[in-house]
């Protein structure tokens, strides 16, 4: 046996943790949520790192399936705006609100369009970002791809900024396990105007969920909050307050 | 890069990417801190890869970048040697004991050289690339890369002479 081979069989048995592969597998769990056939748009927060999810397109598209991963946590926004320029993303993230909220970190995840099996039919990159303010419920940022026009259901309340049409929700979410079936409560809620059903938690959870979405240079922008005392003028001064307004 | 090629590069080089690192710094920890910071980086990227050779040039790229940028970190682990942990690890169980010494010998010869010298070791060795693949890998120019192989060649054959005979060393030449 010759030096080459001994190094060989020396770079062989040089081998990364198993605890390092693990955590670098498990930053891609995917919350796969239900998607609605209801011409609206919401994402979805769950517990400490955001998946969003169900943007109910008219088009091919009838869901979304969003993904990130806590381990591109940035708390840094000077470094968080340049992470958010290199993705194409065209507005200033903001330091804060006039509401009061502050930035608190953000990541990078992906979004996947998928068609009515299931599949994902397209794909891109996507951006959240966190705010907090003492004492309120925390507001979460998602941008994602604009892969269809944007399309909202009837009734919900708009503004107009600049040009954008911003639109502000306000939306019961029942998060539910994948396994879970229907009862004949929920089939007759789901018939109303901004009740939803998101399968993928672990638990049965209901939540208010308000918000506000719109699209803007190729990005949707949706900024939500769940079981949040902000009122919709609140909703409406922030959309202004991102949109530089 | 949606979550399944994500996934599948990890799986496929994962390994490539720490034992690059280990290279530079010879320890576990330091190793490991960059693989993360590479896969953390690839995550976020929206480079569009071509191949899969694509991706792992690239990875290969990012590795050497990061490791050189973290090895002139004032604050990183400072190695001597190759930890006896680690050597552990390079032993496997059938190993004799003239084997585990021998192997600890040549990685720490290889580990010794300076560290530019180093992956092109690993990369023509180990991945068996061609003097022509590193350089368009590294975009470093073909006769560097021959000119670091080569004294990379010389001092490990001056490392290595005292404990190997000059017949085991006959692909250094």
């Amino acid at each position: 046996m010759n030096c080459i081979d001994v190094y060989k069989e020396c770079v062989d048995n040089l081998n990364p943790s198993e605890e390092l592969i693990n955590k670098l597998l498990r930053r891609t769990e995917v919350k796969t949520m239900r998607f609605s056939k209801k011409k609206m748009i919401v994402l979805v927060a769950v517990a400490c790192m955001l998946v969003g999810t169900t943007v109910f397109a008219a088009g091919k598209i009838t869901g979304y399936r969003s993904w990130s991963s806590n381990l591109t946590t940035e708390s840094d926004i000077n470094i968080s705006r340049d992470n958010a320029g290199k993705l194409g993303i065209s507005l200033e993230i903001p330091e804060g609100f006039s509401t009061g909220y502050s930035f608190n970190n953000s990541n990078i995840g992906g979004t996947e369009g998928l068609d009515e099996n299931g599949k994902a039919i397209a794909e891109g990159k996507s951006f959240m970002v966190k705010y907090s303010k003492a004492g309120s419920s925390d507001v979460y940022l998602n941008i994602d791809p604009s892969f269809e026009p944007l399309t909202v259901e009837d009734g919900c309340s708009s503004i107009d900024v600049n040009g954008t049409t911003v639109y502000i929700y306000n939306d019961i979410y029942k998060f539910v396990p994948p396994d879970y079936e229907l009862t004949e409560e929920d089939k007759e809620n789901m018939e109303k105007p901004g009740y939803e059903i998101s399968y993928g938690s672990d638990k049965v959870e209901v939540m208010k969920c308000d918000g506000f979405i719109f699209e803007y240079d190729s990005k949707i922008y949706n900024a939500l909050s769940f079981d949040s005392e902000l009122t919709n003028d609140e909703w409406c001064l922030m959309a202004k307050d991102l949109l530089g307004q | 890069m949606n979550i399944a090629e994500y996934n599948s590069c990890v799986e496929k080089y994962l390994k490539m990417v720490y034992r690059i690192s280990f290279h530079y710094f010879g320890n576990r920890e330091d190793a490991e801190d960059v693989s993360q910071d590479v896969f953390t980086k690839l995550f976020s990227s929206t480079v569009k890869f071509k191949s899969d050779e694509d991706v792992k040039a690239w990875l290969i790229r990012v590795t050497t970048n990061m490791c050189h940028s973290y090895y002139r970190n004032p604050f990183r682990r400072r190695r001597t040697e190759i930890d006896e942990t680690e050597l552990e690890n390079i032993a496997d169980i059938s190993s004799s004991e003239q084997r585990l010494v021998d192997r600890k010998v040549v990685i720490d010869a290889v580990i010794s050289l300076p560290e530019h010298y180093r992956i092109i070791v690993y990369l023509f060795y180990y991945e068996e690339y061609s003097i022509h693949q590193i350089s368009s890998i590294l975009k470093i120019k073909e006769t560097t890369i021959q000119t670091r192989l080569s004294r990379a060649r010389e001092k490990l054959r001056n490392i290595l002479s005292d404990s190997f005979e000059e017949g085991v060393l006959y692909e250094l030449y």
